[in-house]
């Protein structure tokens, strides 16, 4: 059954309510989408912060509600027969972290669905939206000792701080730490306006050894990993280039290519890994970076090396980008793109994508450098 | 203290009361918790037809381009554009006494303006209700709280006074329809 906004209905029309319910939620958009379920009193307030199941408190004191990450969203399971009487409203919602607003999604989709089978569907698009920053999906609420459910679809501009304050609540968390976002492949999220520097790390497991008899001969089939970061940049004035350490082409912050390249990590002794920084009061003379890891000596294992690319731009959540493929005996990889967003950031997708080397990767993102062997 | 109708449940309005004729129909609700979207439009109309639950003439649907029903029995206040404020968003001034004898039914409604347009539906309304008082008393007679029985409908028929062996009684209907205004004309045989 298909819900649009506005619909109001018994649930147990659609679903055995005395058994669990899952409510998938989910966004497709180029922003940072959080999913929450508040469980609110009779007076529509939050009175009981156990009750606000998010990312952060991913369950409540009964297990009556649990969260768990999707690849595009969450799923919410609820337990509606165990919720304690003082909870009369369940309201799923979405806010946004960082910069947009719903009009800009391309879909929204809340699923209800019981042992697998989706029994309520609200589908919105951007079209449904205006400035909205945090929306209400969708409610499930007790009247006259029946549980109902709502397609509400509307929202604050205000975002999380003000659908909290319209349920006479705060932010829950406004001191600790944002959380990273992590990216799948394919998916792409817009940094907050980018002014600052902007530092793309790469980090993994050195691997056991790394002073050790072995590596000194270059066998490091038992030893240490040694990955290198670079880039590929092009300029919105057509120059193109790489900036890694291979050819000592460690770029420059100030100057064109505004890309640099941070000392490398050959010893493993930097515990933070390797740094890529990016200018961000220069966005607007950067066309795209491809950001890539090889190996430059040993054998190719991404298992153990367990790579973790981290995006810190001031101002922004992390982005992470993990190399959580390993399938692969190719001993390059291309992480992440980086985009011009009308001259004010810049996108960041993941690709996580395999090569033989620098030609075919440059080929694969029609780069068109030409390329010789060096070292370094 | 009011007595509080709930859906489909018929009451005495004149019966023991023989002096009641001047009444005021209030109709009020909530919308529009939420930023964006548009601004909600509801009007309130009402409906006098025949015993056959049809209009003699167009002339007898009072809405907000036809204020006064020609006997001066029916009279709209006026439209509130925007549902703001508390208590009674509209109000229908009825004299029971001057109703024609050809009306056997004065059906009260509230509709969404340009509701397909805007999407809006009476499930982003709440608190939506209707009452009866009587005027020179200023007292409250009746109360209907239309609850949480809509949902994707435009238009809500929320009550009619109706005459029953020569005394007026209400009915809570309480029905919605799909369509809008133009729904409601069709169905009590307004031509549109």
């Amino acid at each position: 059954m298909q819900a649009e906004r506005g619909f109001r209905d018994k649930l147990s029309k659609y679903i055995d309510t005395s058994q669990p319910v899952s409510v998938d939620v989910s966004v497709s958009g180029s922003a940072v989408y959080d999913y929450s379920c508040f469980g609110v009193d009779g007076n529509n307030k939050l009175s009981d912060d156990r009750y606000m199941i998010f990312y952060n408190q991913t369950s409540s004191p009964n297990n009556e509600l649990t969260y768990s990450q999707t690849h595009n969203g969450a799923d919410f399971t609820v337990n509606l027969s165990s919720l304690p009487p003082a909870i009369s409203r369940l309201v799923f919602t979405v806010s946004i972290d960082g910069p947009g607003d719903m009009s800009a999604i391309s879909s929204h989709t809340l699923t209800l669905s019981q042992g697998g089978t989706p029994a309520l569907t609200l589908t919105l698009s951007g079209g449904d939206f205006q400035q909205e920053r945090a929306i209400i999906s969708a409610e499930i609420y007790r009247k006259d000792s029946e549980w109902r459910f709502a397609a509400v679809a509307g929202g604050f501009n205000g975002g999380l701080p003000e659908l909290l304050r319209h349920y006479g609540g705060q932010e829950a968390v406004p001191d600790s730490p944002a959380k990273p976002v992590e990216l799948r492949k394919g998916h792409k999220v817009n940094l907050d306006k980018a002014s600052g520097e902007i530092v793309i790390n790469l980090n993994w497991h050195k691997g056991q050894g790394k002073r050790g008899l072995f590596s000194l001969f270059g066998n490091s089939s038992s030893g240490a990993i040694d990955l290198d970061l670079g880039c590929l940049f092009e300029l919105k004035d057509g120059r193109k280039g790489s900036v890694q350490a291979l050819g000592k082409h460690f770029g420059k912050l100030n100057d064109a290519p505004y890309v640099a390249l941070d000392g490398d990590d050959r010893t493993g002794d930097v515990a933070g890994g390797e740094n890529l920084r990016v200018n961000g009061q220069k966005i607007s003379q950067i066309r795209r970076i491809l950001v890539y890891t090889f190996i430059y000596e040993g054998i190719a294992n991404w298992k153990e090396a367990d790579g973790i690319v981290t995006v810190k731009c001031p101002g922004s959540r992390d982005i992470i980008v993990r190399l959580d493929e390993h399938d692969t005996k190719q001993g390059m990889c291309a992480l992440a793109m980086l985009e011009n967003v009308n001259d004010k950031t810049f996108s960041v997708e993941k690709l996580v994508q395999f090569f033989s080397g620098h030609e075919e990767m440059d080929k694969c993102y029609h780069w068109g450098l030409k390329w010789v062997y060096g070292r370094k | 203290m009011p007595i509080n109708l709930v859906k489909g449940q018929k009451i005495d309005l004149t019966k023991g009361n023989p002096n009641l004729s001047k009444i005021l129909v209030g109709l009020g609700w909530d919308v529009k918790k939420y930023d964006g979207g548009y601004d909600f439009d509801l009007d309130a109309s009402a409906f006098l037809t025949g015993a056959n639950g049809k209009v003699a003439s167009d002339a007898d649907f009072i809405f907000y381009h036809n204020l006064k029903h020609s006997s001066g029995a029916v009279e709209h206040t006026g439209d509130n554009l925007t549902g703001a404020g508390e208590g009674d968003d509209e109000v229908i001034r009825v004299d029971l006494k001057k109703l024609p004898a050809n009306v056997d039914k004065v059906a009260f409604t509230v509709t969404i303006y340009d509701a397909d347009e805007r999407r809006q539906n009476f499930g982003q309304v709440s608190n939506a209700y209707i009452r009866i008082v009587d005027e020179t008393s200023g007292r409250e007679l009746i109360h209907y709280d239309l609850g949480e029985d809509f949902s994707i409908e435009t238009a809500v028929v929320v009550g009619e006074l109706y005459r029953h062996s020569g005394e007026w009684k209400f009915n809570a209907i309480g029905s919605g329809f799909k369509g809008g205004l133009r729904a409601l004309c069709l169905n009590f045989g307004v031509n549109v």
